[in-house]
């Protein structure tokens, strides 16, 4: 977790995001998420209590809306903000400030993560190899002709694809070198992809609950006869 | 059309930014989302300067130089060092073209693209689909979502906690690291010629699975997966559940090791009880 909030910050900065609109913990945690750029999640168990621990000193009320509380900020909380606001205004430039920092801290961050994982899983299946559960499977020793095929074909897979990577790579070279912006052209389709990620996720999300059979035909009918459309009437990829 | 030519560190910031393109050669670049206005932190800058260009939306930083002669020159001389954080939305997508420079992204949902020949590239939070590939360079990723693409030469590859919907991993000497979830329909796909594979996956995970080496040992902590007999090298396949994701891992004579991990469900509940 990131150091960002100590000495009572992380509640200066949770009057601050109910004074600009009132709204429910999870709102206030994914602006959170936002303002630290990814780095500082807190969890539920963290903010919950504390806008509890908020409410209990009067700075904040909270009603219940479709099911949700919705936190708002008391006149008791707004002077407690008026008079910390030098305070807050250190805490903005920090935050700015610390960008750099919060790029080096997510780096460090999962090389210790990775470390520990791979320090994990070697032991985890070190403990497994000696247990020797069902399905582990043992070196083979022999080594028949057909086997030295196989190496032969591995051997010229990778060969091949060593090429393609060195292909590839002046490709990057000259895309690198070559173009210093991006075209209108790129810019459309950009767009185009934002636009094909949300309708993806919009559809999604509509279907989470389950569909049966025929939803499912339905939707793929109506899929194709869109795709068809649009290569035919507006791209004229369509032959 | 905006420009600026940078030789010294300071701060840029942008009216909107639609997407990324960055390429330089030695340093690091580090792209992290922000919902406030677009920014670019030059924090230190040696050699060419940057040429920066704001377009329709399309903001691009070069480090200039000419053509491929320019790049034999960077890389006889790779002390100079350009170190740059850019701030963008978070649905920003992402180019970074670098030689021996490092990658830091944190928290993007776009589409994101890195090459680096020996710089590493470190992923945190990234959700959107991404395509990384080094050289030598590792690749190391916590809390992905989504579909990647990894492809390295002898770089180590590690995707600690994420949720995939589609990994391809290729390596030719790259240690392959993952622990992750599968999604429903998931496909993850590992090739690599001596490099270790070592998948952790949830005890609960639904997945189609076949793992095979020519020379490799391969060891699998799941009940539902036997050994077959084949004529040449070996495999160890099965289905997992109801066999709902696939996974592929080829190597030839890396070890395969899949191990499995307590489910998650159980901490899930407790997540989702919360909100």
């Amino acid at each position: 977790m990131s150091p960002v909030f100590g000495h009572g910050r992380l509640r200066l900065y949770l009057l601050k995001l109910l004074e600009e609109s009132p709204r429910h913990g999870y709102e206030v945690i994914r602006l959170l998420q936002d303002r630290f750029l990814g780095v500082y999640s807190p969890s539920p168990g963290t903010i919950y209590p504390r806008l509890a621990r908020l409410e209990e000193e009067g700075l904040v009320t909270h009603e219940v809306l479709k099911g949700k509380k919705v936190y708002r900020l008391t006149d008791a909380g707004r002077a407690e903000l008026e008079r910390r606001m030098d305070e807050l205004a250190e805490l903005e430039d920090e935050l700015t400030e610390s960008v750099r920092d919060i790029a080096r801290e997510v780096q460090e961050d999962v090389r210790d993560t990775v470390r520990s994982l791979r320090e994990e899983l070697t032991h985890a299946a070190r403990e497994m190899r000696k247990q020797g559960p069902a399905g582990a499977s043992q070196n083979l020793k022999e080594s028949t002709q057909r086997q030295k095929d196989e190496w032969r074909r591995q051997k010229e897979y990778w060969k091949d694809q060593k090429r393609s990577w060195k292909e590839e790579w002046r490709h990057t070279w000259e895309d690198a070198w070559a173009t210093a912006t991006g075209s209108q052209d790129d810019a459309a389709r950009v767009k185009m992809d934002r636009a094909l990620r949300k309708f993806v996720e919009e559809v999604r999300e509509a279907s989470q609950d389950g569909l049966d059979e025929e939803q499912l035909t339905r939707t793929r009918e109506l899929l194709a006869e869109t795709s068809k459309r649009i290569r035919a009437e507006i791209l004229h990829t369509d032959d | 059309m905006a420009h600026w030519t940078v030789d010294e560190p300071t701060k840029i910031d942008f009216d909107g930014v639609v997407a990324l393109k960055a390429n330089i050669v030695a340093g690091t670049v580090s792209v992290l989302p922000s919902s406030d206005r677009p920014t670019l932190h030059v924090s230190e800058i040696s050699g060419h300067p940057l040429e920066v260009t704001h377009r329709a939306g399309m903001l691009s930083i070069t480090q200039k130089s000419s053509g491929v002669e320019g790049v034999l020159r960077w890389l006889q001389n790779t002390r100079g060092r350009t170190s740059i954080t850019i701030t963008v939305p978070e649905d920003c997508p992402v180019t970074l073209n670098l030689v021996t420079a490092n990658a830091v992204i944190t928290g993007m949902s776009g589409r994101v693209s890195v090459r680096t020949a020996s710089g590493d590239v470190t992923l945190d939070g990234v959700t959107g689909s991404i395509d990384a590939n080094t050289a030598t360079g590792a690749i190391e990723a916590q809390g992905l979502a989504g579909s990647m693409n990894f492809n390295s030469v002898s770089g180590d590859l590690a995707v600690a906690h994420g949720v995939v919907e589609r990994l391809s991993a290729q390596s030719v000497s790259g240690r392959i690291t993952t622990d992750v979830d599968l999604r429903d329909a998931a496909g993850v796909q590992i090739r690599t010629v001596s490099g270790e594979v070592t998948m952790r996956l949830p005890k609960s995970t639904s997945a189609k699975v076949a793992l095979t080496s020519v020379g490799g040992r391969i060891d699998a902590a799941f009940d539902g997966l036997g050994k077959d007999e084949r004529p040449v090298g070996k495999s160890v396949s099965g289905t997992l559940g109801g066999g709902a994701a696939s996974l592929n891992v080829n190597s030839v004579s890396g070890a395969i090791t899949l191990l499995s991990r307590p489910d998650p469900e159980a901490l899930k509940r407790e997540g989702a009880h919360d909100r």
